[in-house]
This record gives C-alpha cells, sequence and structure tokens, in this order.
C-alpha cells in the first residue's frame, strides 16, 4: 500500500536492511535507488527537513548514528506519521535486541525483518506498539531454544 | 548450522569456517555470520591499513542508534563504489559454495544456504532468482517430524509453537527469501500455490501469519484467485486478532491483484470494522483508505460508519488508524457536501485537543481538501498551522515548516488563497532559508499564488531583497528574480498599482549582482514606460541613474586585455565582489572584450528610456542638465564592452537626445527658441566619445551610428574638418570655449539659414516624432474606406438579387430535375447580369479591386471571356461523343456565364490561369490574337445561347492548331480552376465533368451545371 519500501542504510551507503513492497524494481534497480537516495540524504545539510522527493517516492529519511533509516511512501501517507513510525521501528529494534546497533541488524538480519514483519504489512502499518511486536517472537525464540535445547 | 552456535559470540572473526569437503558432502558449511564477517575483512583489507578504523565496519557501527553522532569517516567503500577484487574473490568463493550446498539434501545445510542467498540479494550483490526452486523446497520441508503427532482441534499458539523447531525456523527463513525475490515472472509461483494454501489451514497461527505475510507480497492474479477463499475465512478467524488484521491487508493485496474478489468479501470487511482487537480496526481501515482513493463514490455508504469510529472509539485510539479515517475522510468529503457539516465538529474538537503533530496535519489537509466552505473550520485551521507548523515557536523545526508549507500548497491548489495570504510573513521568512533549498523553493511557489494587489507592493520589496543579499545560493537568486517579472508582468501588470515605484523596481532588479541574464527586465522597461505616461519621469530619472551606474557597465569584462586602456574604468575593484568572472576571447588580436555585461540588455532598455525622455521631463536646472548627462552616460568609454545589439540602443539613444537638445533650440514658431548650450555640450561630447566605444567592434551598424553623431556633432560645432578627436577635446576641456561654442551654434541658428540652421531644424523634426505603444490592430482602423462604400451594407443582400433567389428556391425544393437550355440561359442571363450589379455595388469586396474598370468591362467583353480556356479540355472523341448526344446539357453559355462571373472579379488573382492555357487564352486575347474576319465572327456568337444539336461555332484562326491534351487534363485535372469554380465540382458526376474541346474547330467549350454557378457565387461572395 502506502509505504514503498524500508532502507537501513549506513553512512557509507552500504544496505545494511532492505525491505521492498514495490516488487517491479529489479536488483540492479535497488541497488541504484539505494545510492542515490542515500547520496542525497549525505548531500543535505543536518538542518534541513526529513522530507526528500525523490523519482515518485517521497522519503521520509531519519538518521540514527551511522544509519540511515529511510521510507518510501506514496502521495497517501503522512510524512508525520511515516516518521513516528520509524522512531517506533528504532525503539522497537532496541527493544528486541536491547540497545541496538548497527551490528546487531547486520548479524542477525533475519530478526530485523521479522520485527517489520510484525509492524509493516505490504506496505501497511498494523502495529505500532513495541510491546505488541516484541512479545511474540521472544515467546516464539524462547520456544525453540527450549526444543532445541 | 552447528557452525552457527560455535561462532555465535563472535563478532568480527576472520573468514569462518572452511568450504566445502571433498565429495559433495558439506562437512564445515559457512554460516550467514561467517559469510558477513569474511565480507567485512575481506573490503577492509582491500582499502589497505590507512584506514585506521579498526575491527569495525565503520566507527559508530559498534555504537548504540541512540548514541551520539558519529562523524568519522570511514574506509569501507560505498556499493556503488566498484567491489573491491578481494570482495570479488570472496564473493565467488561464497556463491560457489552456496550453488553446492543449496543442492544439498540436508535441509539445514539449504537452509542456511538460501539465507546467505537471500542476505547476498538483499544487499544488491547477487541475484537469487536462479534459486527459486530451492527456496520452495525450504518453504515445503516436511514438517511432521518435527510437530510429533498433531493435535486435534484447534491448538494454542503456545502449544503450537512447543511442537516447532527447526521446521519453523527454516520455514521463517525460506518465506523470507521468498518475499524478498519472487515476483510475477518467477516459474515456481505455480508450485507455492498449494504450500501457502496448506500453510494457511495449518493449525500453527505462526505458520498461518507466516503464509500471510508471503502472501501478501507475492500475490499474482492467480495466486489471488485461488486462495481468496482461504484467506477470507481468516478474516473472521476466532483465534487470533494478529490472524484477522493480517487477513484484512492480504484480502486488500489479493482483491488489487483480482479485482472480482472484491464484491463478495466486501461485506465481511466491512463487518470487521466492528471488531475487539483495535489492531484489526485499524487495519481495515487502512484498507478501505486505501480502496477509497482510487472510487471515492462508491465508498460513500461507509461514511456514517466511519464517522461513528471517528468520533465514538478513536479520539483515543491509537493516532494511526484515527489518521487513516481523517484521510478516508478527505477523500470522500469532495464527494458528498453535506458530508462537511458533518464533519465540522469532530474535525474541530481534534483540532482543539490533540497533540499528535500527524493528526493534526491531516485534520488541515481535510479542512483544505473539502472543508473549505466552512468559515469556522477553516479559521481554526488556519490558527492551529500558525501556531504547530509555521510559527516562531517551531522554526527550529524544519519538519514542520515544510509540512506548514505543503499544507498552504494544499489550499492555494483548492482556491483559498486568502488562508496563504494570513501567512504571508511566515512564508517570507521560509524564502531566507539558506540551509534547505526545497524549502525556500516551495516557498517562492507559494508567494506567486499568494500575491494580490494589496500586497503585491510588499512581496515585490521582500524578494528584491531576498535577492539582493549575499548569502543566497545563485540559480534560487535568478528564481527569485524571474518571479518578481513574471508575477507582475502578469495580466497586463494587473498587479502593479503603481508604475513609477514598478519602474524603480525594475531599474533595482537590473542591478541585482549575479541575477538572470536581463532582457526581460529591459523588455519591461521599455514596455511599461512607453505605455504608462505618469512615470515618464522617474523612469528617466531611474534610468539615467542606471547608466550611470558604471560598475554595470565593467563588472563582468576581464581586465587584462588591450582593451581595458580605452575603456579606463576606475573601478576595477568592483570585480572582485562576488562576480563570475568571465573569461575574454580576443578574437583575430583586435582587443574585443567578447564576455558582455549581464546587465546589457536591461541597459539597453534603460538607454532607449534615456533618449526618448530624459531631456523632455527632466528639469533642466540642475547643473550638468539632464542632456549632459544623458549624453555622458550614454557615451561613457565602458559602452564599448557592451554587445553591439545593446550598442546600437546606446548609440541611437544619443542621436535622441541630439534630436531633443535640437528641438529645445528651434521650434516651429521661433528661430531661436531657447539657449543651444545642451545640444553644444551634446554634440561636443558626442563627437569626442563616439569613436571609442565603437573601436573594435565588428557590427557595420553601429559603425553607421557612430559616423552619424560624429559627422552631424562636427557640423553643430563648426568643425567641417573631422580632424580627430584632439579639436573636441580641448573646447570639452575648456569652458570658455564651450560657451563660445554655444553662442557661435546660437548665432548660426539664429540667421535662420544655412547649413547648420537646417541640420537642428530636421534634428528637431526628428524629436517631434515620438514613440507611443500602438495595438497592433490599431492601424486597421485608421484606414478610411473607399469612396462610396457602404460598410454598414450587410453582404446578404446578395441573396435577394433575383438570379439567386430563383435557384436556392429551386435548391431549396430539392428539384433536381434538368431545366431545358432556354430557361438555363434566361437564369444565367440574368445571374450575370446580377453579379455584374453587385460587383458595381460592392466595389471594394473584390479581389481585383484595384483594376476594377478592367474587370467590370471584361464583363461585357463576353466572347473573349468565352473563349478563355480552361483545363477542363478533354480528348477529342470525348468531344465528338458529347456532340451526338443532345440529351446531356451542354449548357455553353450558362457555363461560360459562370466562369465569366468568376473570373471577372479576380483576374490578377489567378494570374497562372492564363498560364496554363493553351498559351492564348485570357482577357487580352481580342487585342492581339484575333483580328480581322476572326474576330468579327467570334463576336457574333451569342454565348448565353445554347448550342443546337448538331450546330457547331465557327472556327477561328486562332485556335485552329492541333489539340493539345495536356496529360493532367480529365476527371481530376481541374486544380487550376478551383479558384473560380469550386474543387468540389470536380468530383460530381463524371461526364459532367468532361469539358472538352470540339475537335474539329478547337474551339472550346465548357458546360457547367447550374449548381456550379450558384457556388461560384457563393465563393465570391466569401471573398
Amino acid at each position: 500500500m502506502a509505504l514503498k519500501f524500508v532502507l537501513l542504510v549506513n553512512k557509507q551507503g552500504q544496505t545494511r536492511l532492505a525491505r521492498y513492497t514495490d516488487e517491479s524494481l529489479s536488483v540492479d534497480e535497488r541497488r541504484a535507488l539505494e545510492g542515490e537516495v542515500v547520496r542525497k540524504c549525505l548531500a543535505r545539510p543536518e538542518s534541513s527537513c526529513s522530507f526528500l522527493p525523490h523519482r515518485d517516492y517521497k522519503v521520509v529519511y531519519r538518521r540514527y548514528a551511522s544509519l540511515f533509516f529511510l521510507v518510501g511512501i506514496d502521495d497517501s501517507e503522512n510524512e508525520l506519521a511515516t516518521l513516528e513510525l520509524i522512531h517506533a521501528l528504532v525503539e522497537t529494534l532496541d527493544k528486541y535486541f536491547g540497545n541496538v546497533c548497527e551490528l546487531d541488524i547486520m548479524f542477525h538480519i533475519e530478526k530485523a525483518h521479522y520485527v517489520i514483519d510484525e509492524m509493516i504489512m505490504d506496505g501497511a502499518v498494523y502495529e505500532t506498539n513495541r510491546t505488541n511486536v516484541v512479545s511474540p517472537l521472544q515467546a516464539l525464540e524462547a520456544q525453540i531454544a527450549q526444543e532445541r535445547a | 548450522m552447528a557452525s552457527v552456535s560455535a561462532l555465535n559470540g563472535g563478532g568480527g572473526g576472520g573468514g569462518g569456517g572452511g568450504g566445502g569437503g571433498g565429495g559433495g558432502v558439506v562437512l564445515f558449511q559457512r554460516s550467514l555470520k561467517d559469510m558477513i564477517s569474511g565480507l567485512r575483512s575481506s573490503s577492509m583489507s582491500s582499502v589497505g591499513l590507512s584506514g585506521g578504523n579498526g575491527g569495525g565496519g565503520g566507527g559508530s557501527s559498534g555504537g548504540s542508534l541512540f548514541g551520539s553522532r558519529s562523524s568519522s569517516a570511514s574506509s569501507e567503500p560505498a556499493p556503488w563504489a566498484q567491489l573491491p577484487p578481494a570482495v570479488i574473490k570472496f564473493l565467488d568463493v561464497c556463491l560457489s559454495e552456496i550453488r553446492k550446498e543449496i543442492r544439498d539434501s540436508d535441509i539445514r545445510t539449504k537452509t542456511c544456504a538460501v539465507e546467505k542467498l537471500f542476505y547476498l540479494h538483499m544487499t544488491g550483490r547477487t541475484d537469487m532468482s536462479w534459486a527459486a526452486f530451492h527456496v520452495v523446497e525450504v518453504i515445503a520441508q516436511p514438517q511432521n517430524a518435527y510437530y510429533g503427532s498433531s493435535t486435534s482441534g484447534q491448538p494454542s499458539s503456545s502449544q503450537t509453537i512447543r511442537k516447532l523447531g527447526w521446521g519453523v525456523t527454516n520455514k521463517r527463513i525460506g518465506y523470507l527469501a521468498a518475499c524478498s525475490s519472487f515476483h510475477a515472472e518467477t516459474d515456481v509461483m505455480l508450485l507455492i500455490t498449494n504450500l501457502i494454501k496448506k500453510d494457511l489451514a495449518s493449525p500453527s497461527v505462526v505458520e498461518q501469519a507466516m503464509a500471510l505475510d508471503a502472501l501478501a507480497t507475492v500475490a499474482t492474479p492467480d495466486l489471488a484467485r485461488d486462495l481468496v477463499a482461504d484467506v477470507f475465512e481468516l478474516l473472521s478467524s476466532q483465534t487470533s486478532g494478529q490472524l484477522r488484521r493480517r487477513a484484512a491487508v492480504c484480502l486488500h493485496k489479493l482483491v488489487m491483484q483480482y479485482p472480482d474478489a472484491l464484491r463478495p468479501s466486501f461485506p465481511r470487511l466491512v463487518e470487521r470494522l466492528e471488531d475487539d482487537d483495535v489492531g484489526t480496526v485499524g487495519a481495515v481501515v487502512g484498507v478501505i483508505c486505501e480502496l477509497a482513493s482510487s472510487h471515492p463514490a462508491s465508498y460513500l455508504p461507509l461514511a456514517p460508519t466511519l464517522f461513528r469510529l471517528l468520533t465514538d472509539g478513536y479520539p483515543n485510539g491509537p493516532a494511526w488508524t484515527t489518521i487513516k479515517l481523517v484521510r478516508t475522510f478527505a477523500t470522500l468529503a469532495p464527494h458528498e457536501p453535506r458530508l462537511g457539516k458533518k464533519l465540522a465538529p469532530p474535525i474541530l474538537n481534534m483540532l482543539a485537543t490533540t497533540t499528535s503533530k500527524a493528526l493534526l496535519f491531516d485534520c488541515i489537509r481535510l479542512c483544505a481538501i473539502g472543508l473549505t466552505s466552512h468559515e469556522d473550520v477553516v479559521r481554526a485551521c488556519t490558527a492551529a498551522l500558525k501556531k504547530n507548523f509555521l510559527s516562531a515557536g517551531s522554526y527550529g523545526d524544519q519538519n514542520l515548516r515544510y509540512l506548514g508549507l505543503s499544507l498552504l500548497e494544499l489550499f492555494l491548489q483548492h482556491g483559498m488563497p486568502a488562508v496563504v495570504v494570513e501567512h504571508q510573513s511566515e512564508v517570507l521568512r521560509c524564502l531566507e532559508d539558506d540551509t534547505d533549498r526545497s524549502m525556500a523553493k516551495r516557498a517562492l511557489a507559494l508567494v506567486r499564488g499568494m500575491t494580490n494587489k494589496n500586497n503585491a507592493q510588499q512581496t515585490c520589496e521582500a524578494l528584491l531583497g531576498r535577492a539582493e543579499s549575499r548569502t543566497i545560493s545563485p540559480d534560487f537568486r535568478c528564481d527569485v528574480v524571474n518571479c518578481v517579472l513574471a508575477m507582475s508582468s502578469e495580466s497586463r501588470y494587473f498587479l502593479v498599482d503603481d508604475f513609477n515605484k514598478y519602474v524603480t523596481l525594475l531599474c533595482d532588479l537590473a542591478r541585482v549582482k549575479g541575477a538572470p541574464e536581463s532582457g526581460e527586465v529591459g523588455r519591461q522597461l521599455v514596455d511599461v514606460v512607453s505605455r504608462v505616461e505618469a512615470c515618464h519621469e522617474t523612469a528617466a530619472r531611474c534610468c539615467l541613474g542606471l547608466l550611470e551606474d558604471s560598475r554595470l557597465l565593467d563588472r563582468e569584462v576581464d581586465s587584462d586585455d588591450g582593451d581595458s586602456a580605452a575603456k579606463g574604468s576606475p573601478d576595477a575593484a568592483h570585480d572582485g565582489d562576488g562576480c563570475d568572472s568571465f573569461s575574454v576571447t580576443a578574437c583575430g588580436g583586435a582587443a574585443v572584450a567578447t564576455a558582455a555585461p549581464r546587465a546589457s540588455r536591461a541597459l539597453a532598455g534603460a538607454a532607449w528610456v534615456v533618449g526618448e525622455y530624459a531631456v523632455k521631463v527632466l528639469s533642466a536646472e540642475s547643473s550638468p542638465t539632464p542632456a549632459e548627462r544623458a549624453a555622458m552616460a550614454l557615451l561613457q568609454p565602458s559602452v564599448a564592452n557592451l554587445p553591439a545589439s545593446s550598442k546600437r540602443a546606446f548609440l541611437n539613444a544619443v542621436m535622441k537626445v541630439l534630436a531633443a537638445c535640437a528641438s529645445k533650440v528651434v521650434t516651429k514658431a521661433s528661430v531661436l527658441h531657447g539657449s543651444a548650450s545642451d545640444l553644444c555640450a551634446v554634440a561636443t561630447l558626442g563627437h569626442a566619445h563616439v569613436s571609442a566605444i565603437v573601436k573594435g567592434c565588428t557590427d557595420v551598424e553601429c559603425h553607421e551610428l557612430a559616423c552619424r553623431i560624429k559627422r552631424i556633432s562636427a557640423v553643430l560645432l563648426g568643425e567641417e574638418k573631422d580632424d580627430g578627436d584632439d579639436a573636441a577635446t580641448k573646447s570639452d576641456a575648456s569652458g570658455v570655449d564651450a560657451a563660445s561654442r554655444a553662442r557661435a551654434l546660437e548665432s548660426a541658428v539664429s540667421s535662420g539659414e544655412g547649413e547648420v540652421y537646417a541640420l537642428v531644424r530636421a534634428l528637431a523634426l526628428i524629436a517631434d516624432a515620438e514613440v507611443v505603444a500602438v495595438a497592433s490592430r490599431a492601424q486597421q482602423a485608421k484606414v478610411t474606406p473607399a469612396e462610396g462604400l457602404d460598410i454598414s451594407a450587410p453582404f446578404g443582400e446578395l441573396a435577394e438579387l433575383e438570379g439567386f433567389e430563383v435557384e436556392e428556391k429551386a435548391a431549396a425544393a430539392g428539384e433536381l430535375q434538368r431545366k431545358d437550355a432556354k430557361q438555363l440561359a434566361a437564369s444565367d442571363a440574368a445571374h450575370r447580369k446580377s453579379l455584374a450589379r453587385h460587383r458595381r455595388r460592392h466595389e471594394a469586396f473584390y479581389l481585383g479591386g484595384g483594376s476594377s474598370g478592367g474587370s467590370s468591362s471584361s464583363l461585357d467583353k463576353q466572347p473573349d471571356e468565352h473563349q478563355q480556356p480552361t483545363k477542363e479540355n478533354v480528348a477529342a472523341d470525348e468531344a465528338v461523343k458529347r456532340s451526338t448526344s443532345p440529351s446531356i446539357d451542354w449548357g455553353a453559355s450558362g457555363a461560360t456565364t459562370g466562369d465569366g462571373g468568376n473570373s471577372a472579379p479576380s483576374p490578377s488573382a489567378r494570374p497562372r490561369f492564363d498560364d496554363d492555357d493553351d498559351g492564348d487564352g485570357g482577357d487580352g486575347i481580342s487585342s492581339k490574337d484575333v483580328e480581322g474576319a476572326a474576330a468579327a465572327a467570334l463576336a457574333q456568337i451569342d454565348l448565353s445561347r445554347p448550342l443546337a444539336a448538331n450546330e457547331q461555332l465557327p472556327q477561328v484562326a486562332a485556335y485552329a492548331g492541333p489539340l493539345v491534351v495536356s496529360p493532367n487534363m480529365g476527371f481530376g485535372g481541374m486544380p487550376n480552376v478551383a479558384t473560380g469554380g469550386g474543387m468540389n465540382d470536380g468530383f460530381g458526376d463524371v461526364s459532367d465533368n468532361v469539358d472538352a474541346a470540339s475537335a474539329p474547330t478547337g474551339e472550346k467549350r465548357r458546360r457547367r451545371r447550374k449548381k456550379k454557378d450558384k457556388d461560384a457565387a457563393a465563393v465570391e461572395e466569401d471573398q
């Protein structure tokens, strides 16, 4: 629906996490898009606003430490709400990983994806409560760990 | 996967486990973590040791995301850069391992390979579409081994989870990979239908959720058709709200892919708006919002339900859901006017109480889109907009200001510029944002839209101030200047109230450093000043000031050229202050500065204004008189820097200043009217400096003008011999000399005769011819109508003339039968007469009006006219056939009359007509070619009488030659007649169109239908 992609890119331009709803993009196009957007973000001074029109998307971005959280939305989405979503995502990751850092996301990429899956589905946000997102994931993990042991 | 746990603690790590062992059995598999670490270390080592960032890939990647921002530049290469060879090598190794592992029979090995491949795919390092089948394998792995015995009924989620294990972990990874790599063209799509179907029906909520997630991402029309029923079932699942909300979102995707599914499933979807689970309600609202955006009118019946949600449940509910509700209403409101009245109270309430800026944004957006007719809401929105988005309080928050501007844009789009005007000062303040260019651009667009007659002056001044600021970026400065110019000149300067101020503004714009190419300023200067008399004085003064501002002439010119000595400008310092310096190209050794001042075209306009008005309107009391000032400004040495087009304007202006001065010396009434000191001073200046201006100039017109000025000046100053600048400069230098020259000039003029007097008189005459703005069509009214022409007489009279009347009636009655020849002849004669009468009466409307006498007399010279051959000739056998078939109505005279009538008014309008004939046609034929008996014989023919069946016209010598049949004669071969006869006739009855010269005599006869005459008359009338 309204969210077209979620990207976590560090400021060297390396993609740490990419989630697209827009299936039409090929791997090369995605890579090009990520490069362009990050370059644009880096070129903007810190005082400029968090909304960046790029191609057909409105890119809402926010920087946390070395990571840019970028969300591409279309016209039907509220920019401020998207900005709040980004913050909710970061807080959820923080709660889930415990003081999250770039390395956590790098080495537990599938877990980061599961967190996003719990919040966003086909570009629609349907859960923004941290606890509601994290608790089923943690319960599942606990069960699996128990079983493995 | 054993290595996962073995290396679990390791962060940096090296290459990880070894590659696959021999014999196809993977002994030590590289895990995802190993691969990531390996990638990092290989990229690190390839960059070299200079990075100095230690083990972390980037200085801050080890720190918390909430920690302080690190600004250290990392050594890791960007992905868009070429990957270093070490990384490529490592990737190759990994990929070849993955290819091997993914075919392994052990499901865990396979899953791990898919996971690694997924990572590489996600980061853009490879395309994993080749592995789609293996992904399906991972999804489809048997679960029973891990489930144990399936429990009956609905298991609780904890029970299910207890029975999971590796199965669910692997399946998750499989679905994750599928979500990111499958698309509509993936060939294994058919295989996953059943897999997803099975998982949707799984007893495990986790698996159901996974399947829904995956389906919502990869759905194709086929998948949607096959699975929509299963998802529809889950929509009312009692197990978990999680499932219901997922099902709602998934259903939207399926409906998008397979629209037929919408109608049956929609009622159940709407039912979910009353769900106990707030998340489900939110998801359904989101879905409805999305659906409504494409067909708003169809979703209007939902408005009461949604309205209840908005008022009852959700001011305190999740903001996300409320935002979606407000958005939905924003799409619905324009389609139902009554909705506005209902919405006003809750929206007012939300505006007053909510703390969420995002919700506030959407409320104001709704107001702009659908509630503009509710004044109280608009007022509240305006206040909220100022307070929360644009005000000084949130000045630091760029995001809010940006959104505030976009809301204002929305108001502007929906015809509410008044709202924008209320935020005028905030918008103008946003213009000053140097850090965020997109913000300033938005603000500029708003300024353009909000400006009205009341605030135009203030806005333009603010924009000018912005353009003059030093911090502004060059291209935005251009935008600002262009905006002022375009805005003011819109709708014939509708916004401009005080043209005096506007002219001053234009001159200020011309002065703006780094302003865009200034043609528009010059154009508007001339345009405004020539039209508005009230601003002549201001304009003359401002433009004079502009010309005297020698910075403008110098600033772009490099001073390293040989020409710079001639220009001798004192202010080279100005070159350095921020203006772009252009390189100067000297052509062929000649000292030519080609980099023209940017304001050159504005200056050309100013020069015109000065030349036209300065001497006339400015008070001559001041010490250097306006004429002297103008001449000095126009003749300053740096004018040489201007391009030829502007130079011409300057030289012309000098000429006009001379003329204006001359007109003060002599008038029509008196020989010596006033002092000649101005004229003398201008002439002296012109004589002295004009050569320097055109020195090195390649434009011949400039030289011509300069020459003229010099010569006139020389005559005025009494220097018959053009002996260079020396004498003039000398005379200029000594004031006494100048005064005496003026006296000499005065005495020369007062004598009332002689060369000098004549010249001054002539110049004075030039000055009288003032340029005024004239509408392009104004001259048309000044043409005096020809004598005897009654312009107000309607053309319609023609139709009332008898011949036309008869025929028109006949035509109206649908009378298709042919009149007998006599009747036809009579009517044609009448027609001819009526045409002649008409022509006499409306002479001026005939195109051939210049030769009116000749053409009207040509009507009388019927014989010649009739024999005028046309191209409608066909072969002789046609003619023979015709002559033996009396039943065909040839109506020769009728036809000729028609043609005569046609050709008479416009003989000059179709000169080719004659050329294309056999060489002897045309009006002149009677006097030249035909003589004696032949002429007499011809004269005897009564062409108004139709030929009898076997009668032949007498043979005439002039026509006796062999018949020439031109190849383009024939049925379609009549384009040249089109002017007279009307093209349409050429495509009527074929036999009717066959006009032939009669073979034995070579005579040309023509026959036309009656209708043709009428058409001809109609053409005449049009003309």
